[in-house]
Order: structure tokens, then sequence, then C-alpha cells
């Protein structure tokens, strides 16, 4: 250890706060440098004064209680403390399990209608077929019960027809696009997308027959948005180019 | 009759008990109090509103814990909260008073004069720090607490703690050697 280094660590060293290790290098540099050494004779001294200046074995004065006595005379009763950490922790227990208990329980949780983004612009890709595979049907529940639609999920490799709604909400700050469609005339289904999880590397830009599509997809779960100003929905592994081209010519 | 039997009747409303147990450690409270505002009348109600404070939060504490610190955080508190109001009214620069009526251990009335304007220097000294510092630098002289105690009963980091008082100490150590006129290497 230097010098300087020995000197920023004396104050410590002489109130006796330095760790073991810290300490005796200090005390071995103390042994070897005469510098250092008259320095840290100098600190001890002024340390020492400074406490005993500082410290003090004044008494409080006697008055003081008979104050306080007084003073509480005129207080209410001390507020209970209901909100202890404890209890803090045990609303927070309890709120978790009546939470899980309602979701596992309940039906579709409504969109608060504050919360929703409705877009005007939105222009349905109608008519479009699409074939779930085993693995996509897993999460339909509940994304539907989340996005506030009643959802009965179909058999695996279902094919579905028309799509009769859109939406786009916040949901607890998460960006929410659903699409509902219609399956033998009374079911349906639909899809999410959560923008906050899309990386902006999924971006893609595409022009068919002179209109232009901005593709935004994470994987085969995810819902691709294509847009040329207005909006088309549509799910990213049903998005082939062929289809597109479909759907470009009915927009 | 404990510090925590005392407590519990405390936080059931019994004034008295609360009053019995402030009792046992208004010394420890008082020295605080009056070296961090110094001056007497100040101290003392710096002390009322301490002890006030903490009657009203005594359901706050903790029955296992020990008392002291508990107090001594409460008092903190309220020091700091008494500086920052006065540094708006921009009243913090008083000096600290000297306690005439301590007894000094010396000798001659010469180096009892002495003695006197060196304490008062380092009294001084102490007055110029910032209140926080100032605060911490009292809790180690007065209480005697170690830097990890301090900490736990501020509520402020121990690396913290260890920054301060060291950083105030050495402050102090400058303001000293500048009022005496010692020039520096």
């Amino acid at each position: 250890m230097m010098c300087h280094e020995v000197r920023q660590h004396l104050i410590a060293h002489v109130l006796g706060e330095l760790d073991l290790k810290t300490d005796q290098t200090v005390e071995k540099h103390l042994s070897e440098c005469d510098q250092c050494a008259a320095f840290a004779i100098q600190t001890r001294r002024d340390i020492s004064m400074i406490g005993r200046a500082i410290s003090t074995d004044l008494t409080a004065p006697p008055q003081m209680c008979e104050r306080l006595r007084l003073s509480l005379s005129h207080e209410c009763r001390p507020a209970r403390q209901w909100f202890t950490w404890k209890s803090y922790a045990l609303a927070a227990s309890v709120g978790v399990l009546v939470l899980s208990w309602m979701l596992l329980r309940s039906g579709p949780v409504p969109i608060n209608e504050s919360e929703q983004l409705l877009n005007p612009q939105l222009v349905l890709a109608t008519n479009v077929t699409h074939t779930h595979r085993p693995d996509e049907l897993k999460d339909l529940s509940s994304l539907g019960k989340l996005a506030g639609f009643n959802v009965k999920v179909p058999g695996d490799n279902v094919a579905i027809g028309k799509l009769i709604c859109a939406k786009e909400a916040c949901l607890s700050g998460v960006h929410v696009v659903a699409l509902v469609y219609e399956m033998d005339g009374q079911d349906v289904i639909l899809y999410q997308a959560r923008k906050g999880q899309i990386s902006l590397e999924g971006l893609a830009r595409m022009e068919v027959d002179g209109r232009v599509f901005h593709c935004c997809s994470k994987g085969p779960k995810h819902l691709v948005v294509w847009s040329n100003g207005e909006r088309v929905f549509m799910l990213a592994s049903v998005m082939a180019e062929s289809e597109l081209r479909k759907i470009a010519m009915r927009a | 009759m404990t510090d925590q039997d005392l407590a519990r009747k405390a936080q059931k409303g019994d004034s008295e008990a609360f009053v019995e147990l402030i009792h046992r450690y208004q010394n420890q409270l008082y020295r605080v109090v009056y070296r961090f505002a110094g001056s007497v009348e100040q101290a003392e109600d710096l002390c009322q509103d301490c002890m006030i404070r903490a009657y009203r939060q005594i359901n706050r504490f903790d029955t296992q814990r020990p008392f002291l610190p508990w107090l001594m955080r409460v008092a903190s508190n309220v020091c700091l909260n008494y500086a920052k109001t006065l540094k708006r009214q921009n009243l913090l620069e008083q000096p600290l008073e000297e306690d005439h009526h301590e007894l000094f251990h010396t000798d001659t009335p010469e180096s009892q004069a002495f003695a006197r304007s060196e304490r008062q220097d380092i009294l001084d000294a102490l007055g110029r720090l910032d209140e926080n510092t100032r605060l911490l630098i009292v809790m180690r002289f007065v209480l005697g607490n170690s830097f990890r105690e301090i900490s736990e009963q501020t509520g402020i980091k121990l690396p913290t703690v260890a920054f301060r008082v060291t950083k105030g100490l050495e402050r102090m150590q400058k303001f000293l050697k500048l009022d005496a006129g010692v020039i520096e290497p």
C-alpha cells in the first residue's frame, strides 16, 4: 500500500473501523514509514481532541419528562399500525391467491373501455382460410380470456372461415391485437400479438402489385401486421406471398 | 419492567409507560440532539418533537428489537427535518454553543481557558459541516456508536456512513488547521 492510500485510511484506522486485513496492512506500513507514522500520530491526536470536544456527559433537564407527560395528556392514543410490513405481505399473498383463483375460475376478463385503442382505420381481411396446427391451439383459450372474447377452442387442424372482428387494445401496458374468426357459423377463435414482444428485426417491407406492406412477425404463433396506409391483419403462418397478393387485390 | 414490556403498554395507549421508557434514554437523546442543534433551548424543543413523534409512531416499533436505536432513528429524522427548515430560512449558519456548565478537567484557569477555546473551535468546525455529516459524527462521538450501528439507526448505508464520517472529520481537521493558521505543506 502506498503512502497516499494509507493516509486515506488513517481516520478509519484511528476509529477502529477498518476491516482486519486493511488494518494490518496500514499498521505494517506505519511501522516502516516514518512520515506516515508521524502523520498517523497527528491524526490520532486530532481525532481524539475532536472526540473529546464533541462527547458530552450532559444530563437531560429534569423538566423534560414532565413536559412530555403534559404534552401526551393532549395527545390522542397512538394510531394503530394496521399496515405493518407483515400485513402488507399478508394482503399481497391473499391478493395473489384470489387473483389466481379468479383467473382460473372466471370467464373472459372484459377489456376496460378506457384502455381500448380501437383503430378506426382497421381494414378487415375477410374470408381467409387458415388451418391451425395443434401447437398453435394450446394458447387460444387463455389468449381469448385475456382479450375478453368468449372462446371455444376448436379441435386440431380446423379450417376457419370469415374474419369477423379485429381489435386493438392496450391491456396492462401490453399492446394486443386480437382477431376473431367465425367458424361453423357460431364459434370464434382469435389470435393476438403483443407488439412489445415483437422484435424490430422482424420488420420487413414488401411491395405487392404496387402496394406497400409492412410485416411484423416473430415466429408462426405471432400475428403479422401488414400495412399500406390502412391496416390489414393476418396470421404469420398463413401469409404466403400468393395469399398476400389475393388480399392486396381485394383491398 | 423491561423496555419491551413498557413499549407494548405504550402501544396499547399507556402514555405513562411511554414516559417511563423515554426516561431511561432521555440523556442519550438529549446529548445527541443538543450537540446537533447547538443550543439548550433548541435541544429541548427538538427533544420534545422527537418524543412526541416517537409516541405517535410507537406502533411501528418492533418490540423484539432494542428501543434506543429506534428512538435514535426517529430523532435523526426530526433533527434533519429541523435542519432543512432552518436552511430554508437561512438560519443554519449559527455557531454551536459550548456547554459552559460542563467541567473541564484541567488544572489552571489559563489552561482551562485554552481548553475552552479549543473546544469552541472544534464545535465551530462541527457546525460548519452539512447537517447529515454532522449528525453522523455526533452519533459516533456522543453515543460511541460504530459505523454499523449508526447505519442501522439512521437507515443510511454502511459505506455512506463511513465515507461521510471520515470525510467530515478530514474537513474538521482542515478547518481547525486553517483557523489556527497552520499552513499545510
